[in-house]
């Protein structure tokens, strides 16, 4: 891991898409450790620093997908932004869904932005791609993150 | 008249004669007996009483006890009128002898101040009669008794008074007697009041006897009672005139009941001349029997003066004659008979028309007492028995039948007996007829007496049946003998219903039998018309009943009183409870306690007239499960009454409840799999893509072309996966029809295909387009779909598409048309092109999934709408599709 290197949290069950994101992470100009949980569970253990995430940085930006094993992505949107500790840092809700219903939740659990995964390979590249520089090089956000907490 | 004075008697001659009496009057009374002399003086002075006259009587030879008896034997109270001063009876030594001896002139004076006095107490007159009995003594002045009696009748005209001197024919001396009758005016003897020939004026009979002017007298008298006598004659034969010309009999009996007079009629009517009846008894001219009634009406007839009574003489020819008598008893003097007349009605035409009438009036109380039975109990067996018996009654007949003509199904006629009636009361019959009562008789063979009336539809007697030619075939067993029959036809109008035939009238019959019987011929025949009428109704409803036993659906009849009326077996079986239980209770009490107030505001729309085609609630069965029922009603007002009809909806529900619930689950399931198959499918593709960027033209030519194509095979799942989505969302999604307006969705479709027009250079036109019920959005993807095909499959020509609508007013919608130019559908593809994922060109040709047109068709059903095309292979095609119009609902 690059020491001072952006720390993104991909909650991601599907192996493909892990791989995809890191893909396209790989062609970002920024400097990132992209740090992968497969469900819930070790998202909010991955934050909380829990069991083998003791030595887990505090990320800069969180991709969650919704639809994941055991601890849904709803539940743990809601248990991020319900935390002050971990409630600014920025949500990107990646997720293949494009229900509205699934929208009009997120928001409504403060989830930043809701992206859905475009079918096409280029498409998802350029968005991820687009996420990173929005998020890491465009927004303004609060002191302290980075290294606060 | 019966007079008060003779309780139940008659006022006698005398009576009659001394009412006539008035004032002024001077009358002698010559008697015989006492009973003579109290008749005329106790009469004389009670009609005084009664004119409010003062009476007195003058008492000698009776006792004033004895008198005043008589008076009270009279009906007069005595006491009350002696109180009131209108009564005295006083004695001789208070009149005659009122200074010791007789003065005529005193006593006129005493007989003035009396008459005065009494006018003073307010009396009409003085009214006297004195028993002259004390005249027989040998009291001082008794010689100027005759003086005194011809000095009164000069007083007399002057005052009012009135007398009767009562006089002993057998005690006083024969010379007095003659005297007394000289002296009276008027003389009272054996009952009678004569006027007097032989009275003697008081001046000529005081002074010098003038011969001349007595014969004058005598000769006027001599006259005068021949003439009487004449007028007698003559009124006597005017009377006899009469009595001979009359029609009325005429009867005069003595007082000993013999015939002493009998006019013509009488004789003509008892076949008898004169000479045969006078001298004979009535009676004598009557059977045992009559003389009986005679006797006993005879008996009132004394008392009662006048009498009517119906009697039967016997004729010189043996036979009868009925007569109605109308008797009136002569009275004699002290109310003896002195016998009686009578007239003598002959009743026989009138007893002959009162016999046709009974005899016509039982025929009707017979034709109505039937038409009642029939209508009351429906009877028809007991009602024509009924109507037969009275018809052998009414002629005299022993027995007979009525029989139906019917017809067998190949047309060949039949009778069949529907009534067997036997009054003859003979035992050996008896069984016969019982047996066949009882059971239905059919005659096929009407080639006999009883058939001939239906066949020649006339009425047919034999009197001599046995010998009679037409009498063919023979009797069943144990059948009485027939010896005369009429058989009459039944014609109700113009139609033969039957027979109606009548056996043995002892004496034959005639066509007046018929024609007699006419209103009871043709009441059969109505009652066998109803009877056939009836039994077609009941045909039909039994027909009905058989469909309404028979329905699965639940049909009753309701009161507006909340019960039910009549229900079907359906209901008994569809929820468990016995007939009895439903009819028992208001049918509100059988339903969910949820679906109680729905029903009961549905069941008062009904009550208010109103029809209700459809409406469901749940009713709770007896073993506690609930059953959903549809209904439609229907009110009948004026019985207050619905009649309703239910199904059992129940199982449909339930299936209704399955389906929706499988389709749910379907459309989750395609939403389930096409969204996760988005998933493993978007990891072919992305890495095939990646591959593709990464490593092509680093592996061989083959290596790339198989990378294509499976980087399209999974593109095209994708579309797929993308079309099921959209397809599963036309009902997911899909919101409540509403007011859309057409011409807005072709709009916005349009503009989604701005691009494809452009560049394809299509013109699209179209007419006015009504709006309608749609969920706007389905309805632009209809649009759009449709004129996207258009575009899309438009050969060599730049597209032309036409949209227009016309209205369906059977179903109420608007019907769209969309037309194009394009390259057609062959007619057998037609309805496979509405299916989905359906394409008839290789995606080379033509792109696209095959979703379109199945999610037209989708939209269009789900709004109760209909989708088809008509085409011709490369001339272009036109689809139409229905939406509902808003003015179904009133909108």
């Amino acid at each position: 891991m690059t020491e001072n290197a952006i720390d993104i949290l991909l909650v991601e069950d599907n192996p493909g898409d892990v791989r995809l994101t890191r893909e396209a992470m790989k062609e970002c100009k920024l400097l990132n450790n992209l740090h992968t949980v497969k469900d819930g569970e070790e998202a909010m253990d991955f934050l909380l620093q829990r069991g083998d995430y003791k030595d887990a940085p505090r990320p800069d930006l969180i991709l969650l997908d919704l639809n994941l094993p055991r601890r849904d992505g709803r539940e743990v949107l809601g248990d991020i932004k319900k935390d002050d500790r971990f409630k600014r840092i920025p949500v990107v809700v990646l997720t293949s869904s494009n229900e509205e219903r699934d929208v009009f939740q997120s928001y409504n659990l403060y989830a930043n932005c809701y992206i859905t995964k475009p079918i096409d390979m280029e498409k998802f590249l350029q968005v991820i791609q687009s996420i990173e520089h929005f998020w890491l090089s465009v927004v303004k956000l609060p002191n302290g993150i980075k290294y606060g907490g | 008249m019966v007079t008060a004075h003779y309780p139940g008697m008659a006022k006698t001659t005398l009576y009659k004669a001394i009412e006539k009496l008035g004032i002024h009057d001077h009358l002698c009374l010559i008697y015989e007996t006492r009973e003579e002399e109290m008749e005329a003086a106790i009469t004389f002075m009670k009609l005084g009483l009664e004119r409010g006259e003062k009476c007195v009587y003058i008492a000698d030879d009776n006792d004033a006890s004895f008198i005043m008896e008589m008076f009270r034997a009279r009906g007069v109270n005595v006491e009350k009128q002696l109180e009131k001063g209108a009564l005295a009876v006083i004695g001789k030594r208070d009149a005659y002898l009122r200074e010791g001896d007789f003065d005529p002139d005193r006593m006129i004076d005493f007989l003035k101040a009396a008459t005065d006095s009494a006018k003073a107490q307010g009396f009409k007159a003085l009214r006297a009669t004195g028993e002259m009995t004390w005249a027989l003594g040998s009291e001082r002045g008794v010689e100027r008794l005759i003086e005194y009696e011809s000095k009164l009748n000069h007083f007399f005209p002057h005052y009012d008074i009135l007398a009767i001197c009562q006089y002993n024919r057998k005690r006083f001396p024969p010379e007095t007697i003659m005297d007394v009758i000289r002296t009276h005016p008027m003389v009272i003897h054996g009952g009678t009041v004569c006027r007097n020939f032989y009275y003697v004026p008081t001046d000529e009979f005081l002074g010098d006897r003038n011969t001349d002017r007595e014969i004058d007298r005598m000769l006027g008298h001599i006259r005068e009672r021949e003439e009487a006598e004449e007028r007698i004659r003559q009124s006597e034969e005017r009377y006899r005139g009469v009595l001979d010309s009359t029609s009325e009999g005429f009867l005069m009996l003595d007082e000993h009941g013999k015939i002493v007079e009998v006019n013509d009629a009488l004789c003509r009517m008892l076949g008898r001349g004169r000479e045969e009846i006078i001298g004979k008894h009535p009676s004598g001219f009557m059977d045992d029997e009559n003389q009986k009634t005679f006797a006993a009406s005879h008996a009132r007839l004394g008392t009662a003066g006048h009498f009517k009574y119906e009697v039967s003489f016997m004729k010189a020819d043996g036979g009868k004659l009925e007569v109605l008598i109308s008797a009136s008893s002569i009275m004699g003097a002290f109310g003896m008979k002195r016998g009686s007349f009578a007239l003598i009605t002959d009743l026989t035409d009138l007893k002959a028309a009162e016999h046709a009438v009974r005899k016509h009036r039982e025929l009707l109380d017979s034709i109505s007492k039937a038409q009642l039975m029939y209508i009351t109990r429906g009877n028809p067996k007991e009602t024509f028995t009924h109507l037969l018996e009275s018809a052998l009654r009414l002629t005299g007949s022993e027995y007979g039948f009525i029989a139906e003509l019917m017809y067998e199904a190949d047309g060949k006629p039949f009778l069949r007996n529907i009534a067997l009636a036997d009054i003859s009361n003979d035992p050996a019959y008896r069984a016969f007829f019982e047996k066949h009562t009882s059971e239905a008789m059919d005659f096929t063979n009407l080639d006999n007496l009883f058939g001939i009336a239906v066949t020649s539809g006339k009425t047919v007697i034999a009197n001599h049946a046995p010998h009679d030619p037409r009498f063919g075939g023979r009797q069943p067993a144990g059948h009485p003998p027939i010896r005369s029959f009429i058989g009459i036809p039944l014609f109700s109008g113009d139609i033969l219903e039957g027979t109606i035939g009548l056996a043995n009238h002892p004496e034959g019959y005639s066509e007046t039998v018929g024609s007699a019987l006419a209103p009871l011929v043709s009441t059969c025949a109505n009652l066998i018309e109803t009877m056939k009428t009836g039994r077609k109704l009941n045909a039909v409803e039994a027909e009905r009943d058989r469909f309404v036993n028979l329905s699965v659906d639940m049909l009753c009849i309701v009161g507006f009183d909340g019960y039910f009326k009549r229900i079907n077996p359906a209901f008994e079986k569809t929820l468990g409870y016995s007939a009895e239980e439903l009819l028992s209770k208001p049918f509100i009490s059988f339903i969910h306690p949820d679906d109680r107030e729905s029903s009961a505001a549905e069941a008062a729309k009904i009550g208010a007239g109103k029809p209700v085609v459809y409406f469901e609630n749940r009713y709770i069965c007896k073993d506690g499960s609930v059953k959903w029922l549809a209904w439609s009603a229907t009110p009948f007002v004026p019985e207050g009454v619905m009649y309703a009809v239910a199904r059992d909806m129940t199982e449909h529900k339930r299936f209704e409840h399955e389906i929706l619930r499988s389709n749910k689950e379907l459309e989750q399931m395609a939403y389930v799999a096409s969204h996760d198959m988005q998933e493993p499918l978007r990891m072919v593709a992305s890495f095939m893509q990646l591959l593709a960027k990464r490593y092509k033209g680093k592996l061989d030519k083959d290596a790339d072309e198989y990378i294509n194509y499976a980087i399209e095979g999974a593109q095209r799942m994708q579309a797929l996966i993308q079309d099921m989505l959209r397809y599963s969302r036309i009902s997911t999604r899909g919101v409540q029809p509403h007011l859309t307006e057409s011409e807005k969705a072709l709009d916005l479709a349009l503009l989604n295909l701005q691009l494809q027009m452009e560049d394809t250079g299509a013109r699209v036109t179209r007419e006015p387009l009504p709006p309608v019920l749609a969920d706007a959005n389905q309805l632009v993807q209809v649009f759009q779909n449709i004129v996207s095909n258009a575009l899309k499959f438009h050969g060599q020509r730049p597209p032309e598409v036409h949209i227009a609508a016309t209205r369906c007013e059977a179903d109420k919608t608007i019907e769209f048309a969309v037309r194009d130019n394009g390259i057609g559908i062959e007619e057998r593809h037609a309805e496979r092109i509405f299916g989905m994922f359906q394409r008839l060109h290789p995606r080379e040709q033509y792109e696209g999934t095959g979703i379109g047109l199945a999610i037209c068709k989708k939209v269009v059903e789900r709004h109760g709408g209909r989708i088809r095309v008509e085409s011709k292979l490369g001339e272009g095609s036109t689809f139409f599709f229905t939406f509902p119009c808003p003015c179904k609902e009133g909108t």
